[in-house]
This record gives C-alpha cells, sequence and structure tokens, in this order.
C-alpha cells in the first residue's frame, strides 16, 4: 500500500523523482543484460546437446581421431 | 704428313664433340618437364570450374581442393572488406567529431519545464537495452574477425589473441540469438510509429533540427529515427539470417551461397555499425535530455514538444500528458 502511494506521478517535475527514475533505468538495463546471458548460454547449451561435434561426427571405423580437443578437428576444432 | 694427320684427328675430334653436345640438349629439356603435354591444375580450373576428388570420410563436400571463387572471396575478406569497413567505420566518426566541434549538443531551447511525460515502457527499454548491449558485442567480436589479425594480434601477441579470439567467437556465436530476439520484438514493438509519411518529408527538407535551430513537428518517431529502425529491422534482419547461413555450414547452402552470405553479412554489419555510431552520438552527447527517453522512460515536456510537437498533442488529447506551455522552466542539470 506504501509503495502504491510512493508511486510517482507521471507529471511531476524531474527533480523530485530523479532517484526512483534512475532505480527504474538500471532495473531494465540490468534485466536486458541477464536475460542476453541467460539466453545465450540456454542456446550454448541447447546446441551442444543437438548438434555432434566434429570428432565424432565425422569419425569412420577406417578415420579414427586420437586425441580429440587437442588436434584441428578435435571439439573445439 | 704427321701433322696432316694430327689435324685431321683434331677436326673428327670436334666435330664428335659438338656432336654430343647438340644431341644432349633435347634430351635435357625432356628431363626439366616429362609431363609438358600433359592436363595441368590450370586447365582442369578452366574446364571444370573446380578440382575435386574422392574422400573415404562421411563429409564428401571435403573431397573439393580448388574452386576458383574462393580466391575472388579471399581477396574480398583480406583486403576489400578492410577498405571498406575501416573507411565507413572511422569516417562515421570522423564526421561525428566535425559535427560536434561545429554543431555541439542540441540544447533544450526552452529549458526544462519540470514536467515529464512516458516516452517508453520498461518493456520497450529492456528490449532496447537487450538488442544493443547484444549488438555492442557483436560488433565488437565481428570487428575482431575482420581487423582482429592485422591491428590486434601485433599488439598482444598469439596467445593472448587467440584465447580472446575463441572467446570473441563464442559471444558472436551466442549473442546473436538474443540479437535477433530483439530485433524481431524491435520491429513488433514499433512498426505502428514508423511508416514514412508526408510529416517526414517536411521534417527532413528542415533539416529535422539538427542543422540550425528549427523544430519540424513529427510524431512519435522523427524522420531520423524511423530511418534507424528500418536500418536495425532490414540490417539486423539480413546479419541475422545471413549469420546463421555462416554458423550452420550447408544447411541452406553450398560453399558458394555461404561465400556470398559472408560478403553479405560484412558489408551490412559494417554499415550497420555506423549507423548506430550516428544513432549513439544523438542519444548521448549530440542532444540535450535524449538519453533519458531510452534512461528512464521519461522525458521533459518541453524536450517532447521541441522534438515530438504532434506526439504531444496525441497524448494530450488521449490524457496521458499535461496540456499547458512551456510551464515553471528549471535549470539543466
Amino acid at each position: 500500500m506504501r509503495r502504491r502511494e510512493a508511486r510517482r506521478d507521471p507529471w511531476q517535475p524531474n527533480n523530485s523523482v530523479r532517484t526512483s527514475q534512475s532505480g527504474s533505468a538500471m532495473k531494465a538495463f540490468v534485466a536486458a543484460l541477464l536475460f542476453a546471458a541467460i539466453a545465450a548460454v540456454g542456446i550454448s547449451i541447447l546446441l551442444n546437446i543437438i548438434q555432434e561435434p566434429s570428432s565424432v561426427a565425422f569419425t569412420t571405423g577406417g578415420a579414427r581421431v586420437g586425441d580429440p580437443g587437442n588436434n584441428l578437428v578435435g571439439p573445439n576444432g | 704428313m704427321a701433322s696432316l694427320g694430327r689435324f685431321i684427328r683434331l677436326t673428327v675430334g670436334a666435330c664428335a664433340f659438338l656432336l654430343v653436345i647438340a644431341a644432349s640438349v633435347p634430351c635435357k629439356a625432356q628431363q626439366v618437364n616429362p609431363t609438358a603435354s600433359s592436363v595441368n591444375e590450370q586447365q582442369l580450373l578452366q574446364e571444370l570450374n573446380r578440382i575435386q576428388g574422392r574422400v573415404s570420410i562421411p563429409d564428401q563436400r571435403s573431397g573439393v581442393l580448388e574452386q576458383p571463387a574462393g580466391r575472388d572471396w579471399r581477396e574480398f575478406r583480406n583486403v576489400t572488406l578492410r577498405w571498406i569497413g575501416g573507411i565507413t567505420i572511422i569516417g562515421m566518426i570522423a564526421v561525428l567529431v566535425i559535427f560536434y566541434l561545429t554543431r555541439g549538443m542540441v540544447r533544450l531551447e526552452s529549458g526544462r519545464s519540470g514536467r515529464t511525460i512516458v516516452r517508453f515502457s520498461a518493456f520497450e527499454r529492456f528490449v532496447h537495452w537487450m538488442t544493443a548491449t547484444c549488438f555492442i558485442v557483436l560488433a565488437i567480436s565481428g570487428l575482431n574477425i575482420t581487423f582482429g589479425r592485422p591491428l590486434l594480434l601485433p599488439l598482444v601477441g598469439f596467445e593472448a589473441f587467440s584465447e580472446w579470439s575463441q572467446w570473441a567467437k563464442y559471444a558472436h556465436n551466442y549473442l546473436s540469438f538474443p540479437f535477433t530476439i530483439g530485433v524481431a520484438l524491435i520491429f513488433l514493438m514499433w512498426i505502428a510509429g514508423n511508416i514514412p509519411n508526408k510529416v517526414d518529408v517536411d521534417w527532413l527538407k528542415r533539416g529535422g533540427g539538427i542543422v540550425g535551430h528549427d523544430h519540424p513537428p513529427a510524431y512519435r518517431f522523427n524522420a531520423g529515427q524511423k530511418a534507424i529502425y528500418w536500418i536495425v529491422v532490414i540490417g539486423g534482419g539480413a546479419v541475422a539470417v545471413t549469420g546463421y547461413e555462416l554458423m550452420f555450414p550447408f544447411y541452406l547452402s553450398g560453399i558458394e551461397g555461404m561465400q556470398l552470405a559472408q560478403i553479405v553479412h560484412s558489408v551490412v554489419a559494417v554499415l550497420f555499425i555506423a549507423a548506430m555510431l550516428g544513432h549513439i552520438y544523438i542519444g548521448t552527447i549530440g542532444m540535450e535530455g535524449a538519453f533519458d527517453a531510452m534512461g528512464t522512460g521519461d522525458v521533459d515536456l518541453n524536450w517532447a514538444k521541441e522534438h515530438h510537437s504532434l506526439w504531444v498533442e496525441e497524448e494530450q488529447a488521449k490524457g496521458h500528458a499535461p496540456s499547458g506551455g512551456t510551464s515553471r522552466p528549471v535549470a539543466a542539470e
């Protein structure tokens, strides 16, 4: 209830609401950063589940990759 | 008689020597290039347009050894793109610096009224900042792909450059997804206010208030902002589509298609970066009070009247904004 009372009138003078406005600005910005980071990490996990590393996808009985990850066609290749 | 015999022997010996040398010349030529008459690599490329063989691994595309378009693409990537990117971005920075030094900040001529009007909602600012932060990371990591090797590597060395480039590539790939979401949301959120109309023509004719001290009327988005909107939507869409074509190789096209995608991706990207430098300039140091719109979401009523007078009238008619003139000017902080 108190919060509702403290909610500013949108037509109030700028200087009286400077603090709450700054807080609101930061919230949108921080939320944007968080969402972007979470979406990026989420999609990286999803793609790593769906896709095979080249050392697995392109390995046959006649051509095996030794020490994947430390050569050009390993998981990081 | 004895001298005649010696003369004959010498003559016969000299003739035999010359004969041996003359006979050895074609032999030597044959040893240098015994396959002179066979088909060479250049002829194969001209006839077949590519050189490819058979490979035993599952990916048959790796059998392509040479394709001439690759050379053109490499020339574009290593030379042409660097010139285009360098001129575009450094040129834009130079123009902005010169403009700032000559015009300075566009001031709020009627001063602050002390009353505000809501310009962008929290959700709109959230989408804007998400897209913007992703764009900045994508731009820096993308520029590293083109300019990192000639500019950064000599400064930081192979180890640091390799580590940085690997993380930059991860960021470039994965932050492209929230960036694309942001572009799609921007398109949907603001399409209604960004359809060009006659007011924009007048706004452009009068220099948009940037040149001189005029304040041509505008609705919620003026012609300059509409241009930025369409650059983001079309440019963002283009870099997203071509970027995913490169991120998922051979799903959408072959190697030639991916080379074309890389050309479109990189050229649109450097133009996009230059346009966004202009956008960042005008939203921060270029215009007094402009940052508030995306900072707090509220702008001073006088600012809104100076730059978006028709929008203010609409908001006042809806009861979303205080009516009246430039009341209670307060000192700018």
